[in-house]
């Protein structure tokens, strides 16, 4: 008997085996039950299943509480139409139009009809005596009888009518609004195609091939990719796995555990917490602080604006993360700065260093241009390869934030200063 | 049938806001455009509410992503603090960047999938069952399993990469 596939595993996994043939899905079923390996597949997959789940359940966001459905509710009475609606509408005014062109195209296709019956024989008669006879102008030499003329008239009406009705039953449907079981049986269509495609209808998902052809290439790539078995023994299974408890209930907010090293990074972050530097230890900074600027002369005065603006060492040091070291740095800035070291709950460094000296707004750019350069006599070393950084304008200076961590991660902790 | 419109708003609220978070990556747009495909909802009346709330969902962030990548074009290196601030919630740090760093990680991996790959799996994740993503999506239902199976697989595979290579940088 044919092991299952993968996407079979899944879909029993996932409580959606009924859809199947009640035959092959009965297959599946016993199956599973009765071959060790794929037995141990099954749990396989299902690790990869709630992993996968885990990993998009940790990405969040934090939904929070849903606004009233009567704020939604009165919001939808409050918007105007759907586009859709006005679109497949057609103005009054565009009817003569269109009538018009019908009548056009059906005079012209009429007058064509005449010509070609005289036979290849005879080209063109009618018109060089147009030419020639009666002046030349405004008389038909040879007219075009007018049984014809008025067959063509008809016709032509009976066109216009028949537009004219489409047109307006068109505008009756959408009078609401496209139903969008329509936009999603036309999700095939190629971009732009249907005129007056609702808006706000579901647009179609990327072309895709047959539904058919996909299963079946789908099947048939994932079978190429899928790995050969181990050769080595693998534990004896029981004859007869118990499957079921593997099987999905779908719940529409179900919880999620998160991944592994998500939680050691929270339970890290959760003891660093008790690191966050005391009172002391801010006294204790400021007093290294004030000694080190004792020696260098111009910085002594910096040393005072530090403790009376808002750039004092705490508030250039993000609360709740480990303090690793403080140090006065003369080469940072014209007035000298300060380098800041903390530990993240990851580990890594958080680097902080402010510089001393303001720059003019339209300048700024230049500046973090040859900051990001490490040029310009500027002290501030170039981040390592990979490090992510952020420049803060602050009072009396800079602070530059670098860290071995993704730029949107530095961002959040930048928030957080005082 | 007639829907009750105030159930499907609780029950699919979250989920819809999920599924459009894991598009946009900005929380406070991922509630607003939610909001927007139920206030088009209620005003069109869909016969099957929920699969149509997630396909207008999707376009909605569809349009939202075009209109970031017109966005980012702005952007400078130099952030003020109001800008940093405005973008992180009321979290302590470590929470934050945690969650900002794990979302980085499951963004760089989401975008590693194919797109119909990663549209099924979210559809999944979002609640759908197989019959909806397959009436969405074109697939036949017998091909879900086997696109989920890909997707969750590599979704996994690319994740702990970049576990890896995070480690490797400490």
């Amino acid at each position: 008997m044919p092991h299952v596939g993968d996407g079979e595993i899944h879909a029993y996994l996932d409580g959606a085996l009924d859809l199947f043939p009640p035959a092959e899905a009965g297959r599946i079923r016993d199956h599973l039950r009765s071959c060790p390996d794929c037995g141990r597949r099954l749990a396989e997959e299902n690790a990869l299943r709630e992993g996968a789940e885990a990993i998009l359940g940790a990405a969040g966001p934090e939904v929070g509480e849903a606004p009233p459905f009567e704020e939604i509710r009165a919001r939808a009475a409050a918007a105007p139409p759907a586009p859709a609606a006005r679109a497949r509408r057609v103005p009054p005014t565009l009817l003569p139009w269109a009538a018009s062109i019908v009548l056009a195209l059906a005079v012209g296709w009429g007058v064509r009809g005449t010509t070609l019956d005289r036979g290849a024989g005879a080209p063109d008669v009618a018109a060089r005596s147009a030419l020639e006879g009666a002046g030349g102008r405004g008389a038909a030499a040879e007219p075009v009888s007018t049984e014809l003329l008025d067959a063509v008239a008809t016709a032509a009406q009976e066109a216009v009518g028949a537009a004219s009705s489409d047109l307006a039953t068109a505008g009756t449907v959408s009078g609401g609004a496209v139903k969008p079981e329509d936009a999603f049986r036309t999700a095939d269509a190629p971009a732009g195609g249907e005129a007056g495609q609702a808006q706000n209808a579901p647009a179609p998902l990327p072309s895709s091939p047959r539904s058919d052809d996909v299963g079946a290439v789908a099947k048939a790539v994932a079978e190429a990719t899928e790995e050969e078995s181990p050769a080595e023994e693998v534990p004896p299974a029981p004859a007869e796995t118990d499957v079921s408890a593997f099987a999905d209930r779908r719940e529409p907010d179900r919880e999620v555990e998160e991944p592994t090293d998500v939680q050691a990074r929270r339970a890290v972050a959760e003891s660093s917490s008790s690191l966050a530097p005391a009172q002391e230890r801010l006294d204790e900074v400021n007093e290294r602080m004030a000694q080190q600027a004792g020696e260098g002369g111009e910085f002594r005065a910096r040393v005072g604006a530090f403790e009376s603006s808002a750039v004092s060492p705490a508030g250039l040091m993000v609360p709740g993360l480990q303090v690793e070291s403080i140090d006065v740095d003369p080469a940072l800035g014209p007035a000298g700065g300060l380098r800041i070291v903390q530990r993240l709950p990851g580990g890594e460094r958080l680097e902080l260093l402010f510089i001393s000296g303001t720059v003019e707004a339209q300048d700024r750019d230049a500046v973090a241009s040859a900051r990001l350069a490490g040029g310009d006599g500027l002290a501030v070393p170039v981040a390592p390869e990979g490090w992510s950084r952020i420049d803060i304008p602050r009072s009396g200076g800079w602070l530059v934030a670098q860290s071995a961590v993704p730029m949107d991660s530095l961002a959040a902790l930048m928030a957080h200063l005082r | 049938m007639s829907t009750d419109w105030s159930e499907l708003y609780r029950s699919t609220y979250p989920d819809l806001v999920r599924f459009i978070h894991r598009k946009v990556w900005d929380e406070e747009r991922a509630r607003e455009l939610a909001q927007e495909a139920f206030v088009r909802a209620l005003r069109d009346e869909p016969e099957r509410p929920r699969p149509w709330l997630f396909t207008v969902a999707a376009n909605l962030a569809r349009d939202e992503a075009r209109t970031a990548i017109r966005r980012k074009a702005h952007l400078t290196l130099l952030r003020s603090e109001a800008e940093v601030q405005q973008e992180t919630g009321q979290g302590s740090p470590s929470d934050d960047m945690i969650r900002r760093e794990t979302q980085a990680r499951v963004r760089h991996a989401l975008d590693a999938l194919s797109e119909r790959d990663r549209e099924v799996l979210l559809l999944w994740s979002g609640g759908l069952s197989y019959t909806e993503i397959a009436d969405q999506t074109g697939l036949a239902i017998g091909a879900i399993g086997t696109t989920l199976s890909r997707a969750r697989r590599r979704l996994v595979a690319e994740y702990e990469e970049t576990e890896e290579e995070h480690a490797a940088r400490r």
